[in-house]
């Protein structure tokens, strides 16, 4: 059984059409790219799957099981926003997470937070952008889910910041879980990506896997996408 | 889970609200003292007469204030960028709601006790205390039976009707998110809607009523009391808030459960 499969999903928003027939399933254990262009349908179709907006048709199971309450338990998802309560410090945050997250490791994520230089009792709203994207990623990676969904966690991120989110993500999540990454700086990821969807005008024009499309096409991925959604 | 979710939403409400309550005391405290300055000086009373316009401020923002912190609570944490966070808990949406509802009760009635405790202390400062407990002693002393039921169930109507309006709220709020932009904007027009429509529900209930058993309500105009018939009007309003209260909140529960859109 896949993990994730996403079966005729169709979404739109008044008259336009954002996602457009989407189906495709994702197994255990991988690394899988959501590869597009901005405005692409990748966002839309990352809350679907988390339950934060809901297809107009076709549908979306985790381990076979209908969204809802048991499969947010087996997702960990990073939105593309700041969507934490900035009044909190980050130790009530890591108390908030181990509470509602059985699988969430606290000494993981306080080792993370460490490395970080950060102070416990430091609220969210003291911090730069960029330091509350990464305790965001170090609250999300500090679960030991079945799947991770993470949505553009590079982009407008500095080459420096960059290294270390891939660096967090990579060292840790788990072998048996998968992770759907959506992104358009495929350079910077190419290389651990097991899989890759192409999402275009809410359609999937590709998908499989990465070694597959390189080998079938003789161009990297990151050339691929260059040569599929240029203007 | 609704215990985690009340320990956080209460941390979350009385981060603002303690600060709140500080201030009514201290504010209620300084009444008291220029109030008692104020025939020594004109400069102390003018201050007083500032302080005493501060006060009422004061417990103005405290009521209202509390309710307004209760829905913007709900509202960030459903249709704003925080709903990515609550809405991806693994907690069931009613367990969510319920939790909001609870909060805002005790929030509410805790700014109540402060309210309570302030002018009780400009009671005593005043040295209007002695007095003041002899008078509530003879209201309370040769009080009918039927005041006293009235009494109650005007606390029961205001904590019903408190509940009532929350709900319409939130209804507001659910409604509002289903537009892919201006969610703000639409939750307020839902609202004046919902409460058109809200207080069409008691006009016809009661008109109904009155329709359907004419006996009834010659029965209050004429044979029982004036309290009693207080307190016959009450009871129906409780019974009547009380349902549509307990049709709102499941239309509520559906909408964030079945049509989310944090688009």
């Amino acid at each position: 059984m896949a993990l994730l499969e996403v079966s005729h999903v169709c979404k739109s928003y008044g008259a336009n059409r954002v996602l457009d027939d989407v189906t495709f399933s994702i197994p255990k254990g991988k690394i899988v790219g959501l590869l597009g262009p901005n405005g692409s349908g990748k966002t839309t179709l990352i809350k679907l799957i988390n339950d934060l907006l809901k297809e107009d048709s076709g549908s979306i199971k985790v381990e076979g099981l209908d969204l809802g309450v048991e499969t947010k338990k087996l997702i960990s998802y990073l939105p593309d926003k700041n969507y934490l309560n900035n009044n909190m410090t980050v130790l009530e945050l890591l108390n908030y997470f181990k509470d509602f997250y059985e699988d969430f490791r606290i000494d993981k994520a306080k080792e993370l937070i460490g490395k970080l230089g950060l102070d416990l009792n430091q609220k969210l709203k003291t911090m730069s952008k960029g330091t509350k994207e990464k305790v965001q990623l170090i609250l999300v990676m500090s679960r030991k889910a079945k799947l991770y969904i993470l949505d553009e966690p590079i982009g407008g991120i500095d080459p420096a910041a960059r290294d270390y989110i891939i660096n967090t993500i990579l060292t840790n999540f788990s072998n048996d879980a998968s992770l759907l990454i959506s992104t358009h700086l495929i350079s910077d990821l190419e290389k651990v990506l097991d899989e890759v969807i192409f999402l275009k005008n809410g359609k999937v024009v590709r998908s499989g896997s990465t070694d597959e499309i390189r080998k079938e096409t003789n161009m990297s991925i990151n050339d691929l996408f260059r040569e599929e959604f240029k203007c | 889970m609704l215990g985690k979710l009340l320990k956080y939403d209460f941390k979350n409400l009385y981060k603002t609200l303690l600060p709140i309550y500080l201030i009514t005391l201290v504010i209620t405290i300084l009444t008291v003292i220029l109030n008692n300055l104020s025939d020594t000086s004109n400069l102390f009373s003018t201050l007083n007469g500032l302080m005493i316009l501060s006060y009422v401020v004061i417990l103005m923002v405290l009521v209202i204030g509390t309710f307004f912190l209760s829905i913007r609570d709900f509202y960030l944490d459903f249709a704003s960028e925080r709903g990515y966070l609550t809405n991806t808990l693994p907690v069931k949406k009613g367990t969510i709601i319920t939790s909001k509802f609870i909060t805002s009760v005790v929030t509410m009635l805790s700014s109540l006790v402060v309210m309570f405790i302030s002018i009780i202390i400009l009671i005593i400062g005043s040295g209007e205390w002695t007095s003041f407990v002899d008078g509530i002693v003879y209201f309370f002393k040769d009080i009918p039976g039927d005041a006293v039921v009235m009494l109650i169930l005007t606390a029961i109507l205001m904590i019903v009707a408190y509940i009532s309006g929350l709900a319409v709220c939130y209804l507001s709020i659910a409604l509002g998110q289903l537009k892919n932009n201006n969610k703000l904007g639409f939750s307020f027009l839902a609202y004046i809607i919902l409460y058109i429509i809200y207080e069409m529900y008691f006009t016809f209930s009661l008109v109904f009523i009155g329709t359907i058993s004419p006996d009834f309500v010659r029965t209050l105009d004429n044979e029982v009391g004036v309290i009693s018939s207080v307190n016959i009007l009450f009871g129906i309003l409780i019974g009547l808030v009380i349902i549509i209260t307990a049709i709102i909140t499941p239309i509520t529960n559906y909408i964030l459960k079945n049509k989310l859109n944090l688009e």
